[in-house]
């Protein structure tokens, strides 16, 4: 195991063994190779906080902190060192996994915390992150989207990847344009980096039921794709959003959804609900978020 | 701001742990809060009043989840002469101005000065905070009838007992069993002894906001202002300690500053409502992890429990005999005492004994923590620069031909050292020439440099030419600043030569 320490910029793959771990780590390869970056491994050994032995006496006896610092330490040892067991086998698998297809600059790297203190401790080593939408602790409710990832998602600054099925090749994305700063960034970074491969098609989306406002943000993201050899196809659409952006991804065929992140603050998020949450409910295929 | 101080997983992770660690810890704060209203001579509603707002404050604002604080033993001993002098209203004042003068010390950051509290003093002061609790025990056990030695002794024997009997053991808290057996017995044998309802009032409604009766004027606020110095700092010690056995306990981190902060305003939020000064509970917050509590909830159930049991059960508790609260506060004050530091003791150098029971002695002393803090701090403090000034020696060789004396000061020159530093050179000898070599030196203080100075002159004076070999190298360590200079190669730029 490597020190990522050192490392500079790379890809990250975040895996916990859920049934997503192996479509993650192919997304993650498939874009490090297209930014010929390393690509990390990375599982996280999440603490559990809480003991699984009831004890309600109440009462201290003399040495009890020490007794007490033994006794919940030796609980989390046992505990920690299956999962970090278990942790280093699907690390190993995914490696060998990595390997065989051909690529070389793979990390492993096993840490201890929750994913979103690690994220924020690497941060800038962060190019892109990859992770599977939904953890092993919350595989009966699929469809409700974790704190743990929200967190993430609002506070990680790096391009993050969110992987929801098992994986096919890229071959288009679209880009839901609609000219706050979170989409114009998914945007800019997906016309100016090789991220998903050059060679894709782009496809950018505005819903807005003004057309003149509409026809203005097309023009604006044709400024942003400077490029003009790129393989782009603009879309307006009018209607409620959500709906659209989806029959759109249906019609189209697409493999992969750009979007920018939550635009407004959690209390408000939390009152009103979040388009960012409900797409990432509702959208069947991986997601790219950018702040 | 909201994200800040409403982490989900900070609340809602543990639900059934807290739960029941809640109730456990409301259980135990009762008797707690009750003995430190006692010792502060203050009716018990003060320390229970004070226990449920500081409670459910701190479990908003404060920096540890999972700690326990309320009405506290330490806090209690520093009020007692202001409440006998000038009484209750002065005490809810100075608790507000306690609140104030913590959230100053958590916007300033200061809750970082604990890393000048060496670990002897810290074991010093929850060792003296265990035999102060002890000893407050000691009015209720003294000109009494036998029965009270006997309920006392029986409450314990329970305590520490029934956890052993099987199944319901590690289902009941014992000290819970200890008050209603003692009770029980007291009331069927119709014992003649002294009960929490003579101690004072209970509270018979919620707490209501108040602003506290008190002419103000400076002459006030300078009656209160030493007492919420004390406080404040004992109050933030005692809590930053006990943050530090939680974190260690549950492996996890905690917030210092946030709590600093915290912590002031749980307490003007209890000032205001009719409250003492309390802070963060060590015996408590072992409780409240041993029973499962783990997250804000806790701490904030602990609190809400507390107040529905007080306020509905007054009656009840007005009962309780004395003698099965003294029995519950010996085993806090046992549980509170780092047994661990006592068999250490032949392991460890004497210099951090010393340090050790030098604080407890002050602490029993005065009933002062701030104090023995203070002095333990301030001793070992003066241990370490003893030790460090023996990182210095000199070489020195002399040169026939041009009669040149070379004088090389290796080590560490400051105000501790600095007559050592002297007595290397012999001002005896006649040489026509005298090098001093500094390039090895690092001079820290003023102190060093005067030394350097008195030499220098000295030697010119007996009539030789001093010359000095790598000065500013030497006293490049003069600067106060350090920490923007803790960088790996500044720092091998300020210590090269070694």
């Amino acid at each position: 195991m490597q020190d990522i320490k050192n490392i500079e910029q790379a890809v990250f793959a975040c895996v916990d063994g859920s049934k997503y771990s192996e479509a993650v780590c192919d997304y993650a390869l498939h874009i490090a190779k297209e930014l010929s970056l390393t690509l990390v491994l990375l599982n996280t050994i999440e603490h559990p906080n809480a003991s699984s032995v009831t004890n309600l006496s109440g009462n201290l006896t003399l040495g009890e902190r020490d007794a007490l610092l033994d006794e919940l330490s030796d609980e989390d040892a046992h505990k920690n060192r299956d999962t970090i067991n278990n942790g280093k086998d699907l690390l190993k698998e995914l490696r060998e996994r990595v390997t065989s297809k051909g690529y070389t600059d793979v990390i492993i790297s096993q840490r201890h915390g929750t994913l979103y203190e690690n994220l924020k401790e690497l941060e800038d080593k962060l190019r892109v992150v990859v992770f599977g939408f939904s953890g092993m602790g919350h595989m009966q409710k699929e469809d409700e989207i974790g704190s743990c990832v929200e967190n993430i998602i609002r506070d990680v600054d790096a391009p993050i990847i969110l992987v929801n099925k098992e994986y096919t090749p890229i071959k288009n994305v679209m880009i839901a344009f609609n000219g706050e700063s979170g989409s114009t960034k998914a945007l800019e970074e997906l016309s100016s980096s090789p991220m998903l491969g050059r060679e894709i098609k782009r496809y950018i989306v505005n819903v807005n039921s003004n057309q003149s406002r509409s026809d203005e943000l097309i023009d604006h993201a044709r400024e942003i794709i400077k490029d003009e050899t790129l393989n782009c196809e603009f879309i307006q659409k009018t209607g409620e959003a959500l709906e659209s952006i989806l029959e759109c991804i249906g019609n189209n065929d697409i493999d992969m959804l750009a979007i920018g992140s939550y635009s407004h603050g959690k209390l408000k998020s939390a009152l009103f609900g979040s388009f960012t949450t409900k797409l990432i409910q509702n959208v069947k295929i991986p997601l790219v978020i950018l702040k | 701001m909201l994200q800040k101080y409403f982490k989900k997983e900070e609340w809602f992770s543990n639900i059934k742990g807290d739960s029941l660690a809640g109730i456990v810890v409301a259980l135990a704060l009762i008797p707690e809060a009750i003995a430190f209203s006692i010792i502060a001579g203050v009716d018990p509603k003060v320390g229970l009043y004070a226990s449920f707002c500081i409670a459910v404050v701190i479990a908003f604002v404060g920096g540890r989840a999972g700690m326990i604080s309320g009405a506290t033993g330490a806090m209690a001993l520093l009020m007692v002469t202001l409440v006998k002098e000038n009484g209750l209203e002065y005490l809810l004042a100075a608790t507000v101005l306690t609140g104030i003068l913590q959230m100053i010390a958590g916007h300033f950051k200061l809750g970082q000065l604990m890393s000048f509290v060496p670990r002897a003093v810290v074991v010093g002061f929850v060792n003296a905070l265990a035999i102060l609790i002890f000893m407050a025990q000691l009015p209720e056990l003294t000109n009494v009838t036998w029965h009270v030695y006997a309920l006392t002794a029986a409450g314990l024997v329970i305590i520490y007992l029934f956890p052993y009997v099987p199944k319901i053991g590690t289902l009941l808290p014992s000290p819970l069993i200890t008050i209603v057996a003692i009770t029980l017995v007291v009331i069927l044998f119709d014992i003649d002894v002294r009960n929490v309802g003579d101690m004072g009032a209970l509270p018979d409604t919620l707490p209501i906001f108040l602003i506290p009766q008190i002419p103000f004027n400076l002459e006030t606020l300078m009656i209160i202002l030493p007492y919420s110095i004390s406080l404040a700092m004992v109050g933030l010690l005692e809590s930053l300690m006990t943050a530090t056995i939680v974190d260690d306990l549950t492996d996890t981190k905690s917030d210092k500053n946030r709590e600093c902060s915290g912590q002031g305003m749980a307490n003007i939020a209890s000032g205001f409502m009719g409250g003492m000064a309390g802070c963060a509970m060590i015996g408590q917050s072992v409780i409240n992890v041993k029973s499962g509590g783990r997250t804000r909830l806790s701490t904030l159930l602990a609190g809400v429990y507390l107040l529905i049991m007080v306020v509905f059960l007054s009656n009840l508790l007005s009962i309780i005999p004395m003698a099965a609260l003294v029995a519950v506060m010996i085993m806090v004050a046992i549980g509170t005492f780092d047994w661990g530091s006592i068999k250490k003791l032949k392991t460890l150098p004497i210099s951090t004994n010393v340090v050790m029971v030098a604080t407890v002695v002050v602490v029993v002393w005065t009933h002062n923590l701030a104090l023995g803090v203070f002095v333990g701090v301030l001793l070992a403090s003066l241990f370490f620069a003893n030790k460090i000034s023996h990182f210095m020696y000199h070489e020195t060789s002399y040169d026939e031909a041009t009669d040149t004396r070379e004088y090389k000061i290796i080590g560490q020159v400051f105000f501790n050292s600095a007559d050592k530093f002297v007595e290397f050179f012999d001002f005896k000898e006649v040489v026509e020439n005298i090098t001093i070599n500094l390039s090895r030196a690092h001079f820290w203080d003023i102190s060093a440099v005067y030394a350097l100075d008195k030499v220098v002159i000295k030697l010119r004076r007996e009539g030789a030419n001093v010359t000095l070999i790598g000065q500013n190298q030497a006293s490049s360590t003069i600067i106060d600043r350090f920490g923007i200079h803790d960088k790996p190669e500044e720092i091998e730029k300020v210590m090269g030569g070694h």
